[in-house]
């Protein structure tokens, strides 16, 4: 069994998010994006890799969408009505109730644009209606093998990450996600899983943020002043997302400072996602939760409709206005009228594409800004640019791997030198196996697998209890309390024939395996001079006889090995294991006899026993005594 | 409802033949309720007890972990509970070997901060270790072992990856309290390495995804000790410190986080502080002080970060961050820069009242740089005070105390304010508004400022300005009830407007030198002590005119007469203003002791050391009572404070002559106090008993007398160059002369006088002065000592008046030390030391 991961998009850079991933047999795509920067077919993942037949039906279990992000959900009509995929889709309930919007905003831009249609208003209705919601941590289950599980995410409203596994396998794929929280989104939130894979996001691979309270103190800090000094503030946005954090910040310094300055939000896109925010609390940070029993938090106290006649009404305001980047639209008109005073503001967004007059505004300090051919603008307004960013930086990447400690992790969604340095750093710093595969590249690594086993009940008994050891410091020779808790700990795993596999205790083994117990022990038999012996007997004055040679030799090893504990047992001399007698066995087997018959008479043998744990000891006794025989 | 819910729980536990939750739910309605008494507590413990052992047999693991798990809760709401609790858990854990370690680990970590650890046998296991021993005492664990305490530590730290949140929230507690031991276990280098690697280890868990995990973790981090420097920087930045980079520290033994890099603990309260989650970052916050106390660089960075909380969506982070800045401000470490400002100042318009006043606490002990910041300060207070008048005491009150803190950059904001507020000129300017008030306040401010008067340039101050302030009189004197009355203030004000500046009105010149003269000690005996006056304001809820004193027994009168009031505040815990107010009178007492010989002197001097003890006393009381604060932890060893509040209870109760009994009764329950508290560091049952105790009033009945000796070696030239190159000539056996002037203060001639002289520690002998045969010298006498004198070593009795002239070993110089005692049994110290030789 093995797990396989084929990247159909974002390897190595960002854009059409698509891995497909087989793990126990099962196939899931994760997320299914298209890239903006393309036109042609390198727009969509390259589908055909996954079947050569085109049956997607049974090539994938299911597909898995994150969120609401073209990148990430923009091929899925075609992929489901023009390529015909039929299996489940999910997604989670606040990305199945925007994304429609998103795709149909998208699709009007591409017929805008007298582009080809790649998919009908009539296509994003009956995807959507194939797709199946999920809740946050609600356990789905694909079929009888998979199963999936959301995760919180931050990033956007709705973004999730999929915890899926398959038998012993499981992985995490996190789509994008932010692992500081923001005003009006939480951070991302999982719990600590045993995972084989984890395939994560790296968009700032090397960038590692300071806190975000210093950028929030800086937009305040410029919108306090201008509108401190009667000036208007204009703030191009997003319709989803910034907006609102934007918002949200600044509705709740109104209140703190007790401005009354107005706030107004444009027409239409904003109110509406407001709308969706207000609907879609449960998705929202705890800040916005825990308020909301008192006040909900898109409630904004001091925000008004705006109208076209106050564009020009004297006095300080605040202004949201769509789109982003001051392309067209509103927010460009709005930028006409109030560009010229010195006393405005107008804050630009972190990002912002080549041509557009946000771009131009970034680039430098310009005092004009041509908009087309007969109409120039003088810019004499401050410029103040955000950089708030919805994505993690290195350091919370490194934080979830590390949380999560999965086997394996595979970089997608960012750029190739970046996500190097990052893999270096998750190898050596975690010690985790990392992969950055391109587009259509596969990665496979064998899974999990487990195998059930029986236990004796000796063995649970023993691994109940808490388990302490005192192993042996080799260099100062104390003992040092080693507290674990292995309730696995030494047991013996037993395979018999035709049997289920079983783990059993130590002690239990040989009555199960039927044998004896047989323990190796050395033998040595040597003989000393017993003239000698008999001179050092008189010195210490014992009687004669086999008892007395071992009298005279206690006497002498107890000054050596007295600590040891050495025992006089009937016969015998005892340290530990080490055991020394008097052999009177001319036939020992163990005997070393090198010497010379004639000699032969003066000698007393000794048969010396021990086993291989006391060596050492036995070896430094031996010395001892042939060094009396000196 | 108690009873009957015992009842039930009892019948249950005794008639329930198979295992079920439900006593252990009515068990846990009756403990989280408040009211239960500790009878039914008690009853619920032993039901229990009974239970563990009878009817557990069917299914022990999963019926004992939630009796452990009870248990566990009772002793954290009930602490007094725990030694029995221990006892429950030590018989359980004999009677059912197989608790899970799990359960154990659960256990523990929840026992160790509150009670004594259970004996060896709770981890049957442990008894084999050779050198293993536990020491049960009464309140603290002693563990004798270092391998033991390595063991534990390391262990907790392994399950701190735990995949249950509720195992690696104890394992947080775990290592911490474990950390703790070590550290304490360990010596030198070895020490640090481990109180940094602790720090680490618990930086590393405020990256868990549990929220519960990093509250506990922040928790830990506030509690603990020292950690290197560079680790506390490391700490405030997310990118990894050029310095940190490869170090490594103790981690674990096993498994594959095996070192611990210090680049772990980056970011980790840049974390904390922007964590989704208020609880989080209100912790945060305040495990920042600990560090900030330690180490200024810390403080400089945490600030910047703490400024920027105040930007915070949640009341109780703000108040937190600046709670943490006012104890910084307390330390010193508080240094504000102009890019903090905006922030900052936004706090003294904040919506939230308690946040507006938290942040001119701390701006009133805020040193400010330099004019800019200054005013902007000053701007931002007269916005904070034209949005929202009814802070005006509060504000005004600030102004004048800025005022006084920065008096020059003070005169240059009223010098470029003044012509605006020129009636003659033709600007409309409004005499009521919130800004004038405060502009006056910092100009009538000015002169009283502190230090440095002669520096500043009074005269620049239109003396006008002080007849402005007349006009709103009241206004100001509201907010300045703490520092002077109405009367003063006029007083000062009328002065003010005749003494000085471009403005003609000094008339009478010799006149006009009194009343300044007059006024400066009038208004100089007030403001010392702003905090003290303010503190009898609010128990008083007097107006603030006591009596203006210009001597010193009016003064004495007022603190033995207001000390009274002080206890209950100890009480309240106020010990930062109990201190406060005690070190300002005693200071203030401090400029009337000229000479100690005079008569009323003694009065002072007796009020001086009666104030002396009261603060011992505080300082001994707040350690006993709240042994957990980190302020106290600061302020000294209490066996050392002990010792010194001994020492000056004996002196005042020896010292003095004509006490009356009231008197050294008082005195003497004071010393009872003194060691029952001593006492009450062992058995903590004995604090009960001081619950009634009050300081009471003192009022001086008779002329009492202080006692005081004065030793003055004779021929100064003589020994002028006894330094250690040339000691004195003092061999022994031979007779040596060393003339010695003696003066005594208000001793009666029917003392003993001894002079005890020693040397070398061994060496001791007394000499005895007869005071009768100098008599007629008037009061000084020339003794002229001998070295043949008879040695009474061993016969030092209660009777003996003493002179203790020691020598020291080194024999640089000479220390005298001084005994006298009356007729009964004292003990008298205290020495002066005229002349080092």
């Amino acid at each position: 069994m093995a797990i396989d991961c084929l990247v159909l998009g974002a390897g190595q850079e960002v854009g059409k998010s698509c891995v497909v991933v087989s793990i126990n047999g099962k196939r899931i795509m994760f997320d299914c994006g298209m890239h903006m920067g393309y036109t042609d077919h390198n727009r969509y993942p390259d589908f055909s890799l996954i079947s050569k037949s085109g049956d997607f039906n049974n090539a994938l279990s299911c597909i898995i969408i994150t969120h609401f992000h073209l990148d990430h959900i923009g091929a899925l009509p075609y992929f489901t009505e023009v390529c015909g995929y039929n299996g489940p889709i999910y997604m989670t309930y606040p990305t199945k109730a925007l994304a429609p919007l998103m795709l149909e905003d998208y699709r009007k831009v591409m017929v805008g644009r007298g582009e080809e249609q790649q998919f009908t208003h009539e296509n994003i209705i009956d995807c959507m209606k194939k797709v199946t919601a999920v809740d946050l941590k609600q356990n789905v289950q694909v079929d009888t093998d998979l199963q999936i599980r959301a995760y919180y995410a931050g990033h956007v409203l709705g973004a999730a990450m999929f915890y899926a596994c398959v038998g012993d396998s499981a992985m995490v794929y996190t789509g994008d996600y932010n692992m500081t929280p923001d005003r009006h989104l939480g951070a991302a939130q999982i719990d600590r899983l045993q995972l084989d894979l984890l395939i994560t996001e790296s968009t700032y691979a090397t960038t590692i943020r300071d806190s975000k309270y210093a950028r929030e103190r800086e937009f305040l800090k410029a919108v306090h002043k201008c509108v401190a000094n009667g000036g208007k503030v204009l703030i191009p946005t997003f319709a989803l997302g910034r907006a609102q954090e934007l918002c949200i910040l600044l509705d709740d310094y109104w209140e703190r400072m007790n401005l009354k300055v107005p706030i107004y939000f444009s027409a239409g896109l904003t109110i509406q996602a407001n709308l969706y925010y207000k609907v879609l609390i449960n998705w929202t940070s705890q800040k916005v939760k825990d308020t909301y029993a008192t006040r909900n938090a898109f409630d904004f106290k001091n925000v008004h409709q705006f109208d076209r006649t106050l564009l020009d009404a004297p006095g300080p305001c605040v202004l949201f206005a769509t789109p982003g980047m001051i392309s067209g639209g509103f927010s460009l008109e709005v930028f006409k009228h109030w560009a010229p005073s010195e006393s405005n503001l107008i804050t630009l967004p972190g990002y912002c594409v080549a041509g557009t007059v946000g771009h131009k505004l970034m680039s430098g300090k310009p005092t004009t800004v041509d908009l087309d051919k007969d109409t120039r603008i003088d810019v004499r307004c401050q410029i103040h640019q955000l950089s708030f960013s919805p994505h993690t930086d290195a350091k919370g990447i490194m934080d979830l791997v590390k949380f999560l400690s999965p086997k394996h992790v595979i970089l997608v969604h960012g750029e190739k030198p970046k996500m190097d340095l990052l893999k270096s750093r998750i190898k050596s710093e975690l010690g985790i196996e990392c992969y950055d595969p391109a587009n259509t590249e596969t990665v496979s690594f064998p899974s999990t697998h487990f195998i059930k086993s029986d236990a004796s009940n000796a063995f649970i008994r023993s691994s109940l209890t808490p388990n302490f050891k005192f192993p042996k410091d080799e260099i100062t020779d104390t003992p040092s309390l080693h507290v674990r808790d292995e309730r696995v700990s030494e047991g013996i795993l037993t395979m018999g024939k035709g049997q289920k596999v079983k783990v059993i205790h130590q002690d239990e083994l040989v009555t199960m395996v039927g044998g004896g117990k047989t323990e190796v022990e050395f033998g040595y038999c040597f003989g000393l001079n017993l003239c000698r012996l008999k001179n050092i007997s008189k010195e210490v004055r014992v009687s004669n006889g086999d008892d007395s040679l071992l009298c005279v030799l206690n006497t002498k090893l107890s000054d050596e090995f007295g600590e040891l504990g050495l025992r006089d047992c009937e016969g015998s001399l005892e340290v530990n294991s080490f055991r020394v007698r008097v052999c009177k066995n001319d036939d020992c087997p163990h005997r070393v006899d090198s010497d010379e018959l004639s000699e032969r008479l003066e000698r007393v043998f000794f048969c010396c026993n021990w086993s291989i744990l006391d060596k050492s000891i036995a070896w430094r006794v031996i010395s001892v005594m042939k060094n009396m025989d000196l | 409802m108690e009873q009957k819910l015992l009842s039930n729980f009892g019948q249950i536990c005794k008639n329930q033949t198979k295992i079920s939750l439900k006593p252990f739910s009515i068990a846990r309605t009756l403990l989280v309720n408040p009211s239960t008494s500790d009878q039914t507590i008690s009853s619920i413990l032993q039901n229990l007890e009974t239970l563990s052992t009878a009817v557990a047999a069917s299914n022990p693991q999963f019926y004992h972990l939630h009796v452990i798990t009870l248990l566990c809760e009772i002793s954290i709401v009930r602490r007094h509970f725990s030694p029995r609790i221990t006892t429950t858990l030590h018989s359980l854990s004999l009677h059912c070997p197989n608790i899970t370690p799990r359960a154990a680990g659960l256990a523990l970590s929840t026992s160790v901060p509150y009670i004594p650890l259970p004996r060896p046998t709770w981890f049957p296991r442990f008894q084999r270790g050779p050198r293993d021993c536990f020491y049960l005492s009464a309140s603290c664990i002693v563990v004798e072992d270092r391998g033991m305490i390595e063991g534990c530590y390391l262990r907790a730290v392994e399950l701190l990856f735990d995949t249950e949140e509720c195992v690696r929230c104890s394992a947080v507690h775990m290592v911490s309290e474990w950390g703790k031991f070590l550290v304490a276990n360990s010596e030198g280098k070895s020490k640090r390495d481990w109180s940094d690697s602790l720090y680490v280890q618990l930086c590393s868990m405020v990256r868990d995804m549990s929220m519960n995990v990093k509250i506990e973790a922040f928790n830990a981090l506030g509690k603990l000790g020292i950690a290197s420097e560079y680790i506390l920087m490391q700490t405030l930045s997310k990118k990894v410190l050029p310095i940190t980079k490869e170090k490594t520290l103790h981690g674990q033994l096993s498994r594959k986080h095996s070192n611990l890099p210090a680049s772990t603990a980056a970011g980790a309260f840049i974390h904390g502080l922007e964590d989704e989650f208020h609880e989080v970052r209100s912790c945060a916050c305040y495990s920042m002080r600990m560090p900030a106390i330690l180490s200024a660089d810390f403080a400089t960075g945490a600030l910047g970060l703490l400024m920027d909380v105040l930007n915070d969506d949640s009341v109780v982070v703000r108040l937190q961050a600046l709670e943490t800045m006012h104890h910084m401000a307390v330390y010193g470490h508080l240094k504000v820069q102009e890019m903090h400002m905006h922030m900052f100042l936004g706090a003294l318009i904040d919506m939230n009242s308690s946040i507006r006043f938290t942040a001119r606490k701390v701006l009133r002990l805020t040193k400010l740089h330099d004019l800019i910041l200054f005013k902007l300060v000053v701007d931002s207070l007269i916005q904070s005070l034209e949005k929202y008048p009814q802070d005006e005491i509060d504000v005004l009150s600030l102004v004048f105390d800025i005022g006084r803190n920065h008096g020059s950059f003070a005169i240059s904001i009223i010098k470029e304010f003044f012509p605006e507020m020129d009636p003659s000129s033709s600007c409309n300017w409004d005499f009521n508004s919130s800004k004038t008030a405060a502009h006056l306040v910092l100009a009538i401010s000015v002169p009283l400022s502190h230090g440095k008067q002669q520096q500043l340039d009074l005269d620049s101050i239109p003396s006008i300005i002080f007849s402005y302030a007349v006009t709103i009189l009241g206004r100001i004197s509201r907010s300045l009830t703490g520092v002077m009355n109405q009367d003063t203030l006029l007083a000062y004000l009328s002065h003010c407007s005749r003494s000085s500046g471009p403005h003609p009105i000094e008339l009478m010149k010799g006149e006009d030198k009194m009343v300044e003269d007059d006024v400066a000690t009038k208004i100089d005996s007030q403001i010392t002590c702003p905090v003290s006056v303010r503190l009898d304001m609010v128990h008083n809820n007097n107006d603030g005119d006591f009596e203006t004193h210009d001597n010193s027994d009016n003064y004495i009168k007022f603190i033995l007469a207001n000390i009274v009031q002080v206890w209950p505040l100890m009480k309240f815990g106020c010990i930062h203003e109990v201190l406060t107010t005690l070190r300002s009178w005693k200071e203030e007492l401090a400029t009337f002791i000229t000479d100690p010989s005079c008569q009323s002197s003694s009065h002072l001097t007796f009020t001086s050391q009666y104030l002396d003890v009261v603060k011992l006393l505080s300082k001994v009381w707040w350690h006993v009572m709240c042994p957990m604060d980190l302020i106290c932890k600061e302020s000294g060893n209490l066996g050392y404070i002990l010792q010194k509040l001994e020492n000056k209870l004996r002196e005042l109760q020896h010292r003095f002559i004509g006490l009356s009994k009231e008197e050294e009764l008082h005195i003497q329950e004071l010393t009872h106090v003194a060691s029952t508290l001593k006492s009450s560091i062992f058995n903590e049952s004995l604090i009960k008993k001081l619950e009634f105790f009050s300081l009471k009033e003192i009022i001086f009945q008779k002329n009492i007398k202080y006692m005081d000796a004065e030793v003055d070696v004779g021929d100064k030239y003589k020994y002028k160059y006894n330094d250690w190159l040339n000691p004195i000539p003092f061999v022994a056996g031979l007779p040596v002369g060393i003339p010695l002037k003696i003066r005594l203060h208000n001793v009666a001639i029917e003392t003993k006088l001894w002079v005890k002289m020693t040397m070398y520690e061994k060496l001791r002998e007394y000499v005895y002065v007869d005071l009768k045969q100098f008599e007629g010298c008037e009061k000084e006498w020339n003794v002229c000592l001998r070295r043949r004198l008879m040695v009474l070593e061993g016969m030092v009795g209660p009777h003996m008046s003493l002179f203790i002239f020691a020598r020291k070993k080194r024999c640089s110089f000479l220390w005298f030390w001084l005994f006298v005692a009356s007729e009964e049994f004292c003990w008298l110290e205290g020495f002066r030391l005229r002349q080092i030789l």
